[in-house]
């Protein structure tokens, strides 16, 4: 009798294992982990201002407009936060606008550098700006981990057999989505020296 | 009829390769150089110093990785480098500890991508002052192997681990800032490297002391065969990417 049970159990194990019942919590922590590395790398991207801020200053004081521009996007981004298990649409809608703010902010900051050839000279910016771009490539190639991530992750729990499986056991709700066609979705921007 | 249909088969097996990015060349050893603009010499040079750089701590050493490709086909270096460095998968798997230097010749961009677990050592930054600071002004001067043994030489010495017996270069000096006493000072001890090198009669072996693969017996043969990509066999002398991951640390540049 416990004999049958076994094998029986083994049966349903077997046949779960097939139906999503370990890949798609495995699929979610993947998002998790996803998502912990995107705003890491925004996280990493603000850090740098105060800095590149600060430099610039140095050289083009009266630039006050666009420095002052590029901190309070940086204020707005920084306060918006998502963890991971509240990846609604809205909430990555609101966290996509103000990322998209400061990373304008930072693109007028860069375009007004280009009018003073001794900050662009200087050797503390040109590493601030290697590290922005850096910083920007990392951001791109996060998003497009997420992106992927999270198409996985749906794919599991709203396609036949495993989202069965999802509706049985699990009754996740697909994740948000970035948008495909934010500008910086593929590239990373170009910084001309 | 049958006109159309081979037509529409060839347009269906064209699609794909439209919107896909430059295919990755394979992986056979630590320089791929697809577009040929290194020399034996160079190549050997190259080879010997990112071999001596992995054969540490029983081949867990930084995995330097070198390609060289005529050009990009219209994709953007990070996305090019990012796509090879994850297919190679360079670097050891619990260090994360793979650099890759491409170099796009037609296009005049090169890019230094640096894996996950070294990212603290050689940083962006750092990586950009090789690039502006060693790698541009010799490609300008068509010194192909020489920019390149230099920036891996500076990369390995950024992260400590410069093999015995490869000299260490002093800090780059990045980008426009020397003056041009700083160039004439260079030329200067450029020429009278060259004459004590001549007077010594130190042939290249002797100094670099790199690798032993000069004599061209270990080099490219049957060790790396085709089976570089992603879980070939580590052993005998194989060159393959050993799991290391990226995350798009590094930096770009043109020359």
């Amino acid at each position: 009798m416990t004999n049958t049970r076994t094998v029986f159990a083994a049966a349903a194990a077997l046949l779960l294992g097939g139906c999503g019942y370990q890949s798609i919590p495995r699929a979610e922590n993947a998002v998790t982990a996803a998502w912990a590395e995107v705003e890491n790398q925004y996280q990493r991207r603000s850090d740098l201002v105060p800095n590149l801020v600060e430099t610039v200053k140095g050289y083009a004081s009266h630039e006050r407009e666009t420095l002052e521009g590029v901190m309070e996007a940086r204020a707005k981004a920084t306060s918006v936060q998502i963890s991971a298990n509240d990846l609604t649409p809205e909430k990555l809608k609101a966290f996509e606008a103000a990322q998209g703010q400061l990373r304008g902010a930072l693109g007028r900051l860069l375009a007004v550098a280009e009018n003073y050839p001794q900050l662009k000279a200087n050797e503390n910016f040109r590493d601030l700006q290697a590290q922005l771009e850096g910083t920007e490539n990392r951001i791109a190639i996060a998003r497009r981990r997420y992106i992927e991530g999270v198409q996985a992750f749906n794919d599991l729990v709203t396609v036949p057999p495993t989202s069965w499986t999802n509706s049985m056991f699990y009754k996740k709700q697909p994740k948000a989505q970035f948008a495909a066609t934010t500008p910086d979705a593929a590239t990373a921007p170009k910084v001309k020296f | 009829m049958r006109l159309r249909a081979l037509a529409t088969t060839a347009l269906l097996a064209a699609l794909p390769a439209l919107g896909q990015a430059r295919d990755v060349p394979a992986l056979t050893g630590p320089v791929v150089d697809e577009a040929g603009v290194l020399s034996a010499p160079d190549l050997r040079r190259l080879d010997g110093l990112a071999r001596a750089a992995r054969d540490v701590e029983g081949r867990r050493g930084v995995q330097l990785q070198y390609l060289l490709v005529r050009g990009l086909e219209g994709e953007p270096i990070e996305n090019f480098a990012i796509h090879v460095a994850e297919t190679w998968k360079l670097g050891d798997a619990a260090r994360d500890n793979g650099v890759l230097l491409v170099v796009a010749v037609d296009d005049r961009k090169v890019r230094i991508e640096v894996g996950n677990g070294i990212e603290g050592e050689l940083t962006d930054a750092q990586a950009s002052r090789i690039i502006r600071g060693s790698i541009a002004p010799a490609f300008r001067a068509g010194q192909y192997g020489d920019g390149l043994y230099q920036a891996g030489v500076e990369v390995l010495q950024a992260l400590g681990a410069l093999p015995d017996g490869v000299k260490a270069r002093p800090e780059p000096r990045a980008g426009r800032s020397s003056s041009r006493f700083g160039g004439i000072l260079m030329a200067g001890l450029v020429i009278l490297f060259i004459v004590i090198r001549g007077l010594f009669g130190l042939g290249r072996r002797g100094f670099w002391g790199g690798g032993g693969g000069w004599g061209g017996g270990g080099g490219f043969g049957g060790g790396f065969g085709g089976g570089g990509f992603g879980g070939g066999s580590s052993g005998g002398g194989g060159w393959s990417g050993g799991g290391g991951g990226f995350s798009g640390g590094g930096a770009s540049g043109s020359w």
